[in-house]
């Protein structure tokens, strides 16, 4: 059941310089994940990586529930200047929701996301995945359970996450 | 003499099965974007966030219920900390738009949803003027595609974008753009303004009773109250002007950006400069003078250093923020005191050793505001409402202060969020049903006899087929499989003894042993393997001529989907 993990690499550095000045290099795809480096005067530095994407082929309708989980990790290896505060990273579906598009617009696949810091409980759309005070990763997983499976088609969709400096008792 | 004795007839019959297999299916749904650009909106008495997950957020002044209703925020109370302003559904805020005392909200489902004081319609909902306490579709402006909302004092402005431009709310001064029948003062009906047809308008901005307008190729249109020369005439009173162009003897610069306030207006002209025009009693236009003459008519101010990239006025202050994100402000930050007043343009944080780095500007009516790249909100002005969002009341201050939470931390707007999506791909498949059908290639009734009809033992139930449906899977208990027959010839079930005569019959099943299945009918139906018996029956008073009688039925099968 497992799926072929097909990773497009890309490698990014973005600068934030003095009053929202924004500045993407990227370089030809190498490996399975994203990074980035947040540089900004008056507030904290760090770098995270992401997974560049998380991918599933052959996924199969099951008449009970039958999970899938594709496990994806984001880390933030370097963090300068964080002076007490903390990086929140929250998590997003497309439109606020969990849920896949099918290829025609009319054919969905919900699914659901964990931190593995809690599998009890899936998290909603625009909850906190993890909180960074220094250098570390978290993972997590999408799962799918395949009796969600109402349609044979190729379902795809963004999960979404935002990463900013908030104070570390909020 | 009877024409039929008793005779025994031998009966053969044979036949020949059709399969046929269908699937079946369907679905539905839709999708759009989460994150939004942080604002921030200054009302009369209150200050409304959107934070950069689209968040809606207030604290000020209740009465109208621009923060909500009692669940959040008691209507009627001043809320002095930030409160969350629930949107329905799953809808996100992508602008926002504070008025006087009402709040305008695009959703991220591309409608704008409006809240608060709608005495004059300024919410575009007709609702015979009631106050709306939450987040309310605007119905009338479902697929007008509008992309920018200004709330004013009783009225409202909505840019599709197409550069259309709607108004709706009060009219006393034609701040709508346009004469409403019989002269009413105000409509809850979003209504194009007719006099921009023929422009593509690009920037809106809605003030105290006077509208301004720029079009593609940075044209300002004017209209509403001339009250204090905002619209650059010299007519003091509160007369009114259709919309009117600003005329080249004001300024042939390209404008970038406008804003407006119940007594001066100012304009982010593309040189870096900013053009102004009402009154400058408290020093608002930055150029080191204060004027008792609100006729000025067009007045630039040089701020072309500072790299100026936004504008926002309040009634008695100008707010400009340059592109390294430093504040400036020039007139008086707390209203009617001249201790605040400074007729040039300092830094709102002047003096301050690590000033937080601004990334959007606000200011209306008494009250400034600013949002910093760190996501704090800041806040200086009036505080008679709690509008300063630091827990209290009163004490309004010049000095910007840093909006808290309840709970004593400081809110953050979640400015500046570092947004990376992540896409997912997932090939999934639905097994097609999976079944077999045994049936057998034929069956032998085996022997029959004629009787009379009125015999009560003229009918003759042989056993039949037993059919069989195995290893069924992939329904989903959704899809059933459904056996029907056929008579292999003519619209009867019919056995034929090679000359020419016939012997109808019938086909019975456990499901009803009395009424036969008729042609074409359903002989039964799976959800899962299973088996069914069916019965073969003969009035035997039919029987006319002793023989050998085949006939041929069809059976057809396929999945399909299971009527609810």
């Amino acid at each position: 059941m497992k799926m072929t993990f097909k990773i497009v690499s890309l490698c990014a550095i973005l600068l934030l310089l003095g009053a929202m000045t924004l500045t993407l290099y990227a370089e030809e795809p190498q490996s399975s994940t994203v990074s980035a480096t947040v540089i900004a005067t008056n507030t904290p530095t760090y770098s995270v990586v992401v997974p560049t994407g998380i991918t599933a082929d052959d996924l199969q309708r099951t008449s009970e529930s039958d999970f899938v989980d594709k496990e994806f990790t984001i880390s933030v290896p370097e963090v300068l200047s964080l002076d007490g505060r903390q990086i929140c990273v929250r998590v997003y579906g497309d439109n606020g929701v969990f849920v896949l598009q099918g290829s025609d617009g009319t054919s969905t696949l919900p699914y659901q996301v964990y931190s593995t810091a809690n599998t009890e409980q899936a998290l909603a759309s625009g909850d906190v995945f993890a909180i960074f005070t220094q250098e570390g990763e978290q993972s997590g997983f999408v799962r799918i359970d395949q009796k969600d499976i109402l349609k044979t088609d190729t379902y795809t969709g963004n999960l979404r996450f935002s990463f900013f400096v908030s104070d570390t008792e909020e | 003499m009877r024409l039929c004795a008793k005779r025994a007839l031998c009966i053969l019959i044979s036949l020949s099965v059709l399969l046929t297999l269908l699937s079946v299916f369907t679905l539905s749904t839709t999708a759009s974007p989460v994150s939004s650009t942080p604002s921030i909106s200054v009302g009369d008495k209150f200050i409304v966030v959107q934070t950069a997950t689209g968040e809606v957020w207030g604290w000020g002044d209740n009465y109208y219920g621009v923060l909500g209703d009692a669940q959040t925020a008691e209507r009627g109370t001043n809320i002095t900390n930030p409160v969350q302003i629930e949107l329905p559904g799953t809808v996100k805020s992508t602008a926002i738009s504070a008025g006087a005392d009402h709040v305008l909200v695009i959703g991220s489902d591309g409608n704008v949803y409006a809240w608060g004081n709608n005495a004059y319609g300024q919410l575009g909902i007709d609702n015979g003027g009631l106050t709306v306490t939450a987040p309310t579709l605007v119905e009338a402006l479902r697929n007008k595609n509008v992309i920018s909302v200004s709330a004013g004092r009783y009225f409202s402005l909505a840019l599709t974008e197409g550069g259309q431009v709607y108004s709706f709310g009060a009219n006393n001064r034609l701040q709508l753009g346009y004469e409403l029948a019989n002269s009413a003062t105000y409509s809850a009906t979003p209504t194009p303004i007719t006099a921009l047809s023929t422009v593509f308008i690009t920037q809106i901005s809605a003030g105290h009773e006077s509208a301004i307008a720029v079009d593609v190729n940075n044209k300002a249109y004017l209209w509403g109250s001339v009250k204090n020369s905002v619209l650059g005439t010299a007519d003091q009173e509160n007369t009114s002007q259709v919309p009117t162009v600003l005329p080249d003897t004001k300024t042939t610069t390209p404008i970038d950006a406008v804003a407006l306030s119940v007594n001066h207006s100012a304009f982010l002209l593309n040189d870096g400069t900013v053009g102004f025009m009402g009154w400058n009693k408290q020093g608002q236009y930055g150029n080191a003078t204060t004027d008792t003459d609100p006729s000025m008519r067009f007045k630039i101010t040089d701020t072309s250093a500072r790299n100026i990239i936004s504008v926002a006025v309040s009634d008695q202050q100008t707010v400009l923020l340059s592109a390294d994100g430093k504040v400036y402000v020039a007139g008086a930050r707390i209203p009617n005191d001249t201790g605040s007043i400074t007729n040039t343009f300092a830094p709102l944080f002047e003096g301050a050793a690590q000033a937080p780095v601004a990334s959007a500007i606000a200011a209306g009516y008494q009250n400034g505001a600013m949002i910093a790249q760190d996501g704090s909100v800041w806040t200086w002005g009036d505080n008679s409402r709690g509008q300063l969002g630091n827990g209290s009341v009163d004490n309004a201050t010049a000095t910007p202060q840093k909006v808290m939470l309840s709970n004593g931390s400081a809110f953050n707007s979640g400015n500046l969020p570092f947004v990376k999506d992540v896409p997912m791909t997932f090939r999934a498949t639905v097994p097609a049903p999976t079944y077999a059908i045994a049936i057998p290639s034929s069956i032998n009734v085996g022997e029959l006899r004629q009787t009379d009809a009125d015999d009560p033992n003229r009918y003759a139930v042989k056993e039949g087929f037993v059919i069989e449906a195995m290893n069924v899977t992939n329904l989903f208990g959704e899809k059933e499989i459904v056996l029907s027959v056929e008579a292999g010839d003519g619209d009867s079930f019919y056995l034929h003894d090679g000359n020419g005569t016939r012997l109808p019959f019938e086909i019975l099943t456990e499901a009803d042993a009395q009424d036969p299945v008729q042609n074409g009918g359903v002989l039964a139906t799976f959800t899962q393997s299973g088996s069914v018996q069916t019965w073969i029956r003969v009035d035997q008073s039919l029987i006319t001529r002793s023989g050998v009688y085949n006939g041929v039925v069809t059976f057809r099968y396929s999945a399909v989907d299971i009527e609810n």
